[in-house]
């Protein structure tokens, strides 16, 4: 008998369902009981005469496409998902204290050495900056390169978390802990060496210093919101679509990251270095932008009405208020009166364009 | 004879899948199969449609599920509906019934359009 290469229908539908595994939407419940329908639609599909393989094939292009698959069970809504978001939200916090720490250790090495050895300022203040940004670089760039392969860190990480939770909870804060320290010990032996030279022009190692910490923030927030969105929502435009879906928390976090981590820190620093805009300009104007564009952002959002959407978006500058209450109670009213009345201003702009926008979108479809 | 809209499927999927476990329990390639079967070959469920659905219908109480061997000594997961499940399909029953009502008065009045 002629011998053929043999289709195997456990490794066919194994691969199947690894792909679906991967979309990251579905349960392993879910993926039980796939496979069953799979299965019962091969078996029907054989009696009519078809081999294996035909039957496999047709089974699995009628239940659709990995992808379409993925994206109608992505629109569950689940509190298991919501605890794996958690989940990721912890660990890619803990991921930017390691990696913002270890960069910032890293450098005041780089930069006590240099002080010591370098005796211009200026070469020293730029060899600074070049170690700072090859260091930038590197760090970022592996971590890009790690999270392109987002679905293979879920599945380590949560069955590692799965395996031993109080092990990656040791792990993570050991880490935690040493780059912590190792920061804390550079930033000392840094403004040591500083003062020790008081008679050198070493400012531009603090410009340095503020200049990259900003940027691993930026990359950080960056990478870590693509990890969470593409947890969940696997579909065509994944970050439009989890800015229509997502809790309060998630949204708040992000939100206060992205007012005090951009437009209020390093966007002020760098408008007020660059141009002569008084101050009491630049926190209004910072407060403006940041709720505009959230507004456009969540006027979509279908969990919350529109005052819950209006909460949210103006919520940063609230906090901010807040905090400038708790540390400065003299000059909280103007504070409130410059900050406020802008957030209002362009949250209420912003949710107005962002549904406008929807709106014409369907009109022109 | 037109396919039946995608918006008409949407809104008749859940009153239709409760109505088939009202028959008696069943599980997800089944449901697929008695839905064509019955409608004629009309109404075919994608199985992305119906799993959310009955995932669905699971988390708002309606039915109930387990997974058992069938015949065949594969495991299956079966759905059956709860006292809630039941209620909702005598309420569905009755919107449709109204609607259905309401249609055949509106033609039957003007039997130019039929």
């Amino acid at each position: 008998m002629e011998r053929q290469p043999r289709f195997d229908l456990n490794a066919a539908t194994e691969a199947w369902l690894d792909q679906l595994r991967q979309r990251g939407t579905l349960t392993e419940d879910d993926l039980r009981e796939l496979h069953a329908h799979l299965l019962d639609s091969v078996d029907s599909l054989k009696t009519s005469g078809l081999t294996d393989e035909e039957a496999f094939l047709v089974a699995q292009h009628r239940l659709g496409s990995t992808e379409s698959l993925g994206e109608e069970f992505g629109k569950i809504q689940r509190p298991v998902a919501l605890r794996r978001e958690a989940v990721i939200f912890f660990a890619g916090a803990l991921a930017f204290v390691v990696l913002k720490n270890g960069l910032d250790a890293a450098g005041f090495g780089a930069s006590r050495w240099l002080v010591a050895h370098l005796p211009d300022d200026r070469v020293a203040v730029l060899v600074d900056f070049g170690i700072r940004f090859l260091l930038f670089i590197a760090f970022t760039g592996a971590l890009a390169a790690y999270f392109r392969r987002g679905e293979r860190l879920h599945r380590s990480l949560f069955a590692w978390l799965h395996r031993s939770p109080a092990g990656v909870a040791l792990a993570l804060t050991t880490l935690v802990g040493v780059v912590q320290f190792l920061q804390f010990s550079g930033e000392k032996s840094v403004a040591r060496v500083l003062r020790d030279l008081p008679a050198r022009n070493l400012y531009g190692i603090h410009l340095n210093e503020r200049l990259f910490a900003y940027g691993v923030y930026v990359a950080w927030l960056v990478a870590f919101a693509l990890v969470a969105v593409r947890q969940r929502y696997t579909g065509k435009r994944p970050v439009l679509e989890w800015f229509r879906q997502a809790h309060a928390v998630p949204l708040l976090v992000l939100g206060w990251g992205a007012f005090f981590g951009l437009f209020v820190g390093p966007g002020f620093e760098v408008v007020q270095r660059l141009t002569n805009v008084p101050p009491a300009f630049i926190a209004p104007a910072a407060s403006l932008l940041f709720c505009l564009t959230a507004g456009c952002l969540l006027a979509e959002n279908r969990r919350y009405a529109l005052a819950g959407r209006f909460a949210l978006v103006v919520a940063p500058v609230l906090i901010l208020c807040a905090i400038d209450f708790v540390e400065n109670p003299a000059d909280t009213l103007k504070f409130l009166l410059r900050n406020i009345t802008p957030a209002v201003l362009g949250a209420a702009l912003g949710l107005g364009l962002g549904s406008w926008q929807r709106r014409r979108n369907i009109a022109t479809s | 004879m037109n396919n039946l809209t995608k918006d008409l499927v949407a809104a008749a999927s859940v009153p239709v899948v409760l109505a088939v476990l009202g028959r008696g329990e069943s599980y997800g390639y089944d449901i697929i199969r008695q839905v064509k079967e019955l409608s004629g070959g009309k109404l075919e469920f994608s199985e992305g449609t119906l799993y959310p659905i009955l995932r669905k219908l699971e988390e708002r109480g309606l039915v109930e599920t387990e997974w058992r061997k069938a015949d065949n000594e594969r495991q299956r997961k079966y759905y059956r509906l709860k006292d809630g499940g039941r209620a909702t399909l005598e309420a569905e029953r009755t919107n449709w019934n109204a609607i259905n009502q309401l249609l055949q008065n509106l033609w039957n009045a003007n039997p130019a359009l039929t």
